[in-house]
């Protein structure tokens, strides 16, 4: 399980990194992909940065970061729906640890 | 598709801090700068919102860019609430050890000065780490200074 730290009150953005291989050499291509919030108590913004790369971005926005309790854990779940092929890949459970 | 490994890696952070009556933002982005080759700037917005205190008035804005950053450029806007607009007394000021330094004086009467200092580095490395200080020295209460990055196509 993935755990992001985010300072309250803060501006915050988190990279996320998609491979099919553990050595991190082969990146998922995202061009025909949807990513959304599947479920979660905390719902950043979601876009995808680099499809090419599988790179997604997150954004917990201060006014969004300034409304958690500090020292208190949120969790949230993003799926990856890819369009051609109809398959959804939910990605593990993130935990939000906020400062 | 198998998705076999999820990288997640935070990307940028802003953290206010007051030190010996100055108030500093201290901004870090890590993160990738996309595929190899492809130029993308990172724009760094500073916006300082001060209350005079006393007059004249005077906010002092200092940027301190990594070592493996170009300021590729740094404009400093600003403007009043109630006019009349300082913008044509705003300076800034280079400085020899390469920190950005932006100085905005503005008179008797003008109050809710609001700035916003731009600055557009390019990043040497194609994965980086990203530091940089920003500082207020003013004689004005109840500073407010925020941060954000934006990725620049």
């Amino acid at each position: 399980m993935a755990v992001i730290e985010v300072y309250r009150n803060a501006d915050e953005n988190v990279l996320v990194e998609l491979f099919s291989d553990l050595e991190e050499t082969t990146p998922i291509d995202l061009t025909d992909a949807v990513v959304t919030v599947l479920r979660g108590d905390i719902t950043p913004t979601v876009s995808i940065l680099d499809a090419v790369n599988g790179q997604i971005e997150l954004v917990f926005p201060d006014t969004m970061t300034a409304d958690l309790r500090k020292n208190r854990t949120y969790r949230f779940t993003l799926n990856v729906h890819f369009n051609l092929s109809g398959d959804d890949r939910p990605l593990p459970e993130m935990e939000v640890f906020v400062r | 598709m198998t998705i076999a490994k999820v990288v997640v890696t935070p990307t940028y952070r802003v953290a206010r801090v007051t030190q010996q009556g100055k108030q500093v933002v201290r901004v870090s982005r890590l993160g990738a700068r996309g595929p190899a080759g492809t130029n993308h700037p990172i724009q760094l917005s500073l916006s300082i919102v001060g209350r005079p205190q006393g007059a004249p008035n005077n906010v002092l804005a200092r940027y301190s860019p990594p070592q493996d950053a170009t300021v590729e450029a740094a404009l400093m806007r600003g403007y009043a609430e109630t006019p009349p607009d300082v913008s044509s007394t705003i300076k800034m000021v280079r400085v020899s050890d390469g920190a950005e330094v932006f100085r905005a004086v503005w008179g008797v009467g003008e109050n809710e000065p609001t700035f916003t200092v731009t600055i557009t580095t390019i990043l040497a490395t194609e994965r980086y780490r990203f530091e940089g200080d920003a500082s207020v020295d003013a004689s004005v209460a109840d500073l407010d200074l925020t941060a954000c990055f934006t990725r620049v196509e």
